[in-house]
């Protein structure tokens, strides 16, 4: 029964298209439980003890992220901050956005977590940008305080990443190419515009090159055209009931299938629109143009568009506080070391035969050979002391195939049942083998998982679940 | 005939109501009777039934017994403490306690001396919640304790049992750890909750402060097998320190 309360420190680092942000966080957990009650280790409070400077993203050229700039960069975060690489244990860093299409963004990660502590993740991809930057911006509380429906569209400079959330559950995330930085322009000139905003100038029949001077020839208004067009898009990704603008015809058919009751929008593009300034370039990009006809149009002018709590700041919070989660507080493990990285899930079902379970691994294992995997169900309800020991039997049935000999016992389960049955595996494995079972945690095909060294005097571990599945 | 307990109170929602999704989202929030109608300043008779219900079982839970034959079913056998009834034993908590000589007789010949870890069972105020949770524990205590190398005790089961019963069956059978799983008081949520209430060396004079307790194991609390799994672990943990309670 240790009540006390305990703290670790969470990184956040998000590399987008256009900014480079730093937080970092002091994660409160403590046993909430009352007096003779099962131990519940509960996340009580998450603080941002450090923000950086909003820094832009150190770029080589137009394609390449200038890696050793943003190495520099985040380490001379980490001494403002005075904060030791060694003092984090958890947290993600994310290449978002059109950068991490950028062709040296594994490099860009490899190097960074390679500084950035113990246990801070490297990750991307569209959907899960979209749930951080949701639950940065302070969307999925809204939801869940509401009962409603929430979207947060999180209009960065490269991509906008939506999430909508029920009842503080997300329910279906999207990453679009809308951005400020789409077209850029440097001394009155249009020095960048992306392949597919070309496809839309081209669809709209507009005069707009790479090299010319925005005020000659009505380019300003073109560039509005444009702008106000994006904004047509993104109401079409939110809009169940709306048709697509035939300007954008080409354009992957991404959008959400429930219509939400509130929207929020964070990202830099997000400060554009409340923001009113004379230099309508002052950032050398359509970004203010986009927040403005976003202003106007009925993405914001209706009931439902709310303010949201962070705008430029939401995907950096939701990689610092958001991340992880904390296992069940009754679970099992032994021979193991933390933290355990990279573990692929393989989905299996309580109820599969030990054959099934067999040719599933055999699968993985053809597939990615000597990755450490973990398998993950849905486990059983209040399960009988007879359901458990049939499943541990057979699960370590399949361990204990010569093949599978060195391989660690990895079970994930989302029913709190983690307890009983690691001890049902290790009564039925060599005491020497490397058993980890823990619960409380949802995770599925395709998804990879983190875990981190125990807390609360070893009686729960945080997870990161790196890829979703809705 | 329609059990009109079925349902979960917490999925329980009056037929009229007009806010039923809204409503159903707070309820997940709370075991309180919310949500549940009125007429007038008075209970809708639906809510009403359920609330006599509800606190019938409750009542039943305290008065019926435990059957002879759930005791054989779980391969235990049977002592009592001095109380002859279950109106007795409400109304005499200090006979609760006491174990007259024919029935420590009993124990001496029947139970293993000096074990490790000493686990019995009582009705205590709930006689369901032996037969919904004793077997699932037991099995899992039993395996999960021998796994770590303790010897385990022969089980048995206490009629009219208090937990204080370990005063003295602790040091008759010279048991350095014991584990009474007894009947918890009911609730309006449910009857079928069971307490664990363990101890380091149990002897006439120690204080209640020297219980470890797990309590609210049942499956709508704490999953039986899950809460022994955690007590395997809290019973290493006490035979190590050789302390229980909240010196722990």
């Amino acid at each position: 029964m240790n009540n006390s309360e305990q703290a670790f420190i969470s990184a956040g680092i998000d590399i987008g298209t256009t900014t480079t942000q730093v937080i970092f966080s002091k994660i409160r957990i403590k046993d909430t439980s009352g007096f003779g009650f099962i131990p519940k280790i509960s996340i009580t409070d998450k603080k941002i003890i450090y923000r950086s400077r909003i820094h832009l993203t150190p770029l080589t050229h137009e394609n390449e992220i200038d890696a050793l700039a943003v190495k520099e960069l985040i380490l001379n975060e980490y001494a403002k901050a005075g904060i030791a690489p060694s003092d984090i244990e958890s947290g993600a860093v994310i290449i978002t956005g059109e950068s991490a299409e950028k062709r040296n963004a594994k490099a860009v990660t490899a190097a960074i977590s390679e500084i950035a502590g113990n246990f801070v993740v490297a990750a991307a991809g569209g959907k899960l940008e979209s749930v951080l930057a949701g639950k940065g911006s302070g969307a999925m509380t809204l939801s869940k305080k509401t009962g409603k429906r929430v979207a947060n569209l999180d209009i960065g400079g490269g991509t906008t990443n939506i999430c909508l959330f029920n009842n503080g559950k997300v329910e279906e995330a999207i990453c679009v190419d809308i951005g400020g930085r789409l077209i850029r322009i440097d001394s009155d000139k249009i020095s960048y515009s992306s392949a597919k905003i070309k496809e839309c100038i081209k669809n709209l029949g507009l005069n707009i090159k790479e090299g010319q001077n925005i005020y000659n020839n009505n380019i300003v208004s073109d560039l509005e055209t444009i702008a106000s067009s994006m904004t047509s898009y993104l109401t079409y990704c939110i809009d169940p009931e709306m048709s697509l603008p035939k300007e954008w015809k080409d354009s992957p058919n991404t959008r959400l299938s429930n219509r939400p009751d509130i929207i929020t929008i964070s990202g830099g593009v997000a400060d554009c629109i409340e923001k009113i300034t004379s230099d309508s370039f002052a950032y050398g990009d359509i970004g203010i143009l986009l927040g403005r006809k976003i202003k106007e149009s009925t993405l914001t002018n209706t009931s439902f568009y709310q303010k949201s709590d962070e705008t430029v700041n939401a995907t950096v919070i939701g990689a610092g506080n958001f991340s992880f989660e904390i296992s069940g507080s009754t679970i099992d493990y032994r021979n193991s070391t933390f933290p355990l990285k990279n573990v692929q899930i393989i989905d299996i079902e309580i109820d599969n035969t030990a054959s099934t379970i067999k040719r599933k691994i055999e699968q993985f294992c053809s597939e990615y050979q000597n990755s450490t995997f973990a398998l993950a169900a849905e486990g059983i309800k209040c399960p009988t002391f007879k359901q458990i020991e049939e499943t541990a039997k057979l699960i370590s049935s399949v361990f204990n195939f010569p093949e599978y000999q060195n391989k660690p016992v990895i079970i994930i389960i989302k029913e709190d049942m983690a307890k009983a049955f690691g001890q049902a595996l290790r009564r039925k494995l060599d005491n020497n083998r490397q058993v980890i079972c823990i619960d409380g945690i949802d995770c599925g095909i395709g998804d990879y998982i983190d875990i981190a060294k125990p807390v609360a005097s070893g009686q729960a571990v945080p997870v990161v679940v790196k890829t979703l599945i809705f | 005939m329609k059990d009109i307990t079925e349902k979960p109170m917490q999925q329980w929602i009056s037929k009229d109501n007009k806010a039923e999704k809204a409503l159903k989202r707070v309820k997940q929030n709370t075991t309180a009777r919310i949500g549940i109608g009125r007429s007038g300043a008075r209970y809708k008779t639906d809510a009403f039934l359920r609330f006599w219900a509800d606190q019938s079982a409750a009542s039943d839970a305290v008065f019926t017994e435990v059957t002879p034959e759930t005791i054989v079913n779980l391969g235990l056998f049977e002592i009592k403490t001095k109380c002859r009834s279950k109106f007795e034993m409400i109304t005499r908590p200090d006979w609760g306690r006491i174990i007259e000589k024919d029935q420590q007789q009993i124990l001496k010949e029947k139970c293993v001396k000096d074990p490790d870890v000493q686990i019995y069972f009582g009705d205590g105020l709930s006689s369901p919640s032996i037969s919904a949770n004793a077997e699932d524990m037991l099995q899992v205590l039993k395996l999960g304790l021998e796994h770590e190398g303790l010897s385990v005790g022969t089980p048995f089961f206490v009629r009219y049992c208090r937990v204080n019963t370990a005063r003295t069956i602790g040091p008759l059978l010279n048991a350095k750890v014991v584990c009474v799983l007894i009947g918890e008081r009911p609730g309006m949520q449910t009857d079928e909750s069971m307490s664990a209430y363990i101890a380091y060396k149990p002897h006439p004079q120690m204080l209640e402060s020297e219980y470890t307790v797990v309590s609210n194991i049942s499956r709508h609390g704490i999953a039986p097998v899950e809460a022994a799994a955690h007590i395997v672990e809290l019973i290493l943990k006490i035979s190590k320190a050789k302390k229980s309670g909240i010196s722990l």
